[in-house]
């Protein structure tokens, strides 16, 4: 029992790594909190179980599992990088200057308006999004795996390795980081600044799609509400590791992760909202630099 | 702070035109204008904390649904009455706004964002599953209607006479603040932290004061609702609502008092007005908050705005003049 609430909540907790390092990216680039994550995650679910939905039962490729599943993260990870890039376009860059508190409120209003949007054209009750893992587990020490679940790490593990090999060893992720370290240096050495925040924008948006792919199929739905709370949990896994370490990030989502499925399995499940939030509280208050994050004094 | 947007002749002329108002409406405007008194309330509660002392806060709702759940549970379980009541939900929203503004203490910026959203939502979480002390999603209703001196307020003018006088209150209350050397000292806060503490400000106990009193003033307003509508329920308190009064507070110019006025009634008015179309509320609140802060993060009323317009006008007349 104890056992299979950790693997639930590492499963978990792969999901908001997955969007907990777009977060941490993009805030370590534009000291923006990008509130709209979550948002982009949702829409990406939207997409795959459109997707999903026409081509299991149009009965496309022969009802090949992989086929289909490749299909629709593609799909999904398109549409959610171009949403991503569009909210950075409209709402951010174009304050990127002024006082944060006016990023910020923008970046809520483009929250609100992605969640009605969605309301207003898909409805506000949830959709089934059909099942796209081979089926079938593993049995383990008395405990459950399931192959969506090694499926969910695989992908969400391969994408992260993929993208910290990006970002150490490529050109492009070395001009990243330079970016994110100082706008004005990287300006000076001939980076488009503004493309390379895009860049930064397309990817988290893409890797947030296929979580929201992920997600969606694993636990059945979807509706126009699964982005919030995804996106303040990532938040706070986000803080958790450490604002703008992408490491710290992981971390912090598989530690959000497990202690939400141990809450919901052993103390109350109605109440585990509460204590996820309660924990984001005490993680600000008394370690407000995250487990990996160091301690930097204020400038004047 | 600039103050001259309204002269004390056109507040005198506002308050007179407040005050026959009833005479002259029907009494769907009457109800109209007592909720966007109470929004005003609400929304001047929120430009206390996000204008005055600069803390951003994504929980004032919660601090409203305190204030409305003391009535409701004091008379649910001692049928106390409203007017003893009104002291202890000013009270208790005071309070938990100390609570919240101890942590805030902490964290800077955005994150202060945060930390009041998730204690915004833990609030509405506790309103909704202490299911013992409120009744959970079912709400309590049937608080009786407020009595001075065996003379019951029932009807909707009476109720709008209530809220009237607390609006003119608050205003007032928010005017007096605003010039005053606290709320000087929370303008310096806001504008430098540190610059303010090492002029001797003593942030922490002004931060802990602002919450108390903007969530002090929210609870006023959240008690006055119960006590209209004689029903409450989570519902009302949660995230959106918390948004729309952020709203309210951005159209009007955040700090700006009569901006914020403004913003509430034309936030609460508009779409009472285009009721047909309610889906749309949430979305139009979404895209007005993103294009004030692309094209007038100041407000409507805003002043940078008007003096650099003033500015201009100045330099093109010294430079028409010069030679």
């Amino acid at each position: 029992m104890f056992l299979q609430q950790i693997i639930n909540g590492v499963i978990l907790g792969f999901i908001y790594s997955t969007l907990a390092i777009g977060m941490t990216m993009v805030f370590g680039i534009t000291q923006v909190i990008h509130f709209s994550h979550g948002e982009v995650f949702m829409i990406g679910s939207f997409i795959g179980v459109g997707v999903a939905v026409l081509l299991t039962e149009g009965g496309f490729f022969g009802g090949s599992i992989l086929l289909t599943l490749v299909i629709t993260l593609i799909l999904a990870m398109t549409g959610a990088a171009l949403l991503g890039m569009l909210v950075d376009r409209t709402c951010y860059r174009p304050i990127r200057q002024k006082p944060r508190i006016n990023s910020f409120v923008s970046a809520i209003g483009s929250s609100i308006f992605i969640q009605q949007a969605v309301i207003l054209t898909l409805g506000s009750k949830f959709r089934i999004f059909p099942f796209l893992f081979p089926k079938g587990d593993i049995h383990i020490l008395g405990s459950v795996i399931t192959y969506a679940q090694i499926a969910i790490v695989v992908v969400s593990l391969g994408l992260m390795i993929l993208f910290s090999f990006f970002l150490k060893y490529t050109r492009m992720g070395k001009a990243l980081q330079t970016v994110a370290e100082n706008q004005k240096i990287a300006g000076l050495l001939g980076i488009n600044v503004n493309r390379f925040i895009s860049l930064t924008f397309l990817i988290v948006s893409a890797m947030a799609g296929v979580a929201g792919v992920l997600t969606g199929s694993y636990y059945g739905s979807v509706d126009f509400f699964v982005g919030f709370m995804a996106g303040l949990k990532a938040f706070t896994s986000m803080v958790l590791g450490g604002v703008g370490n992408v490491t710290g990030a992981v971390l912090g989502g598989l530690v959000i992760g497990v202690a939400e499925a141990l809450i919901g399995g052993y103390i109350s499940n109605d109440n585990k909202d509460i204590l996820v939030f309660l924990m984001l509280i005490l993680i600000l208050v008394f370690r407000p630099t995250g487990l990996l994050g160091e301690r930097i004094a204020e400038k004047i | 702070m600039d103050l001259q947007i309204f002269s004390k002749k056109s507040w005198l002329l506002l308050f007179l035109c407040a005050l026959v108002f009833p005479v002259f409406a029907p009494e769907y405007y009457v109800e109209l204008a007592f909720n966007v008194g109470i929004y005003i309330i609400l929304a001047q509660s929120l430009n206390l904390i996000i204008g005055f002392a600069g803390l951003l806060n994504l929980g004032q709702a919660a601090f409203f649904g305190v204030g409305a759940y003391t009535y409701g549970v004091l008379w649910k379980f001692f049928q106390i009455p409203f007017f003893v009541a009104f002291p202890f939900s000013i009270i208790f929203a005071a309070l938990t706004g100390l609570l919240l503004g101890l942590p805030v203490l902490r964290v800077r910026h955005d994150y202060i964002a945060i930390v009041t959203l998730g204690f915004g939502e833990i609030i509405k979480l506790i309103l909704n599953n202490w299911t013992d002390l409120t009744d959970g999603p079912n709400g309590i209703y049937g608080m009786a209607p407020p009595q001075i001196f065996g003379w019951a307020i029932r009807s909707r003018v009476e109720y709008y006479y209530l809220v009237l006088v607390l609006v003119c209150l608050v205003v007032f209350f928010m005017y007096r603040l605003g010039s005053s050397r606290l709320g000087r000292a929370w303008i310096a806060i806001r504008e430098d932290e540190i610059s303010a503490s090492s002029l001797g400000i003593k942030t922490n106990r002004l931060k802990l004061l602002a919450f108390t009193l903007g969530a002090g003033l929210a609870g006023m307003a959240g008690c006055v609702l119960a006590a209209k509508h004689r029903f409450i329920s989570p519902a009302g308190f949660g995230f959106y609502e918390s948004i729309i009064l952020l709203c309210m507070v951005t159209i009007g110019g955040i700090g700006n008092i009569p901006g914020v006025m403004l913003g509430a009634a034309i936030l609460y008015v508009v779409p009472e007005i285009l009721r047909e179309f309610s889906d749309f509320r949430m979305i139009t609140v979404g895209l007005a908050m993103i294009a004030l802060m692309l094209f007038r993060p100041e407000g409507i009323l805003g002043k940078e705005k008007r003096k650099t317009i003033w500015i201009q006008a100045g330099r093109i007349l010294k430079d028409r003049s010069a030679p």
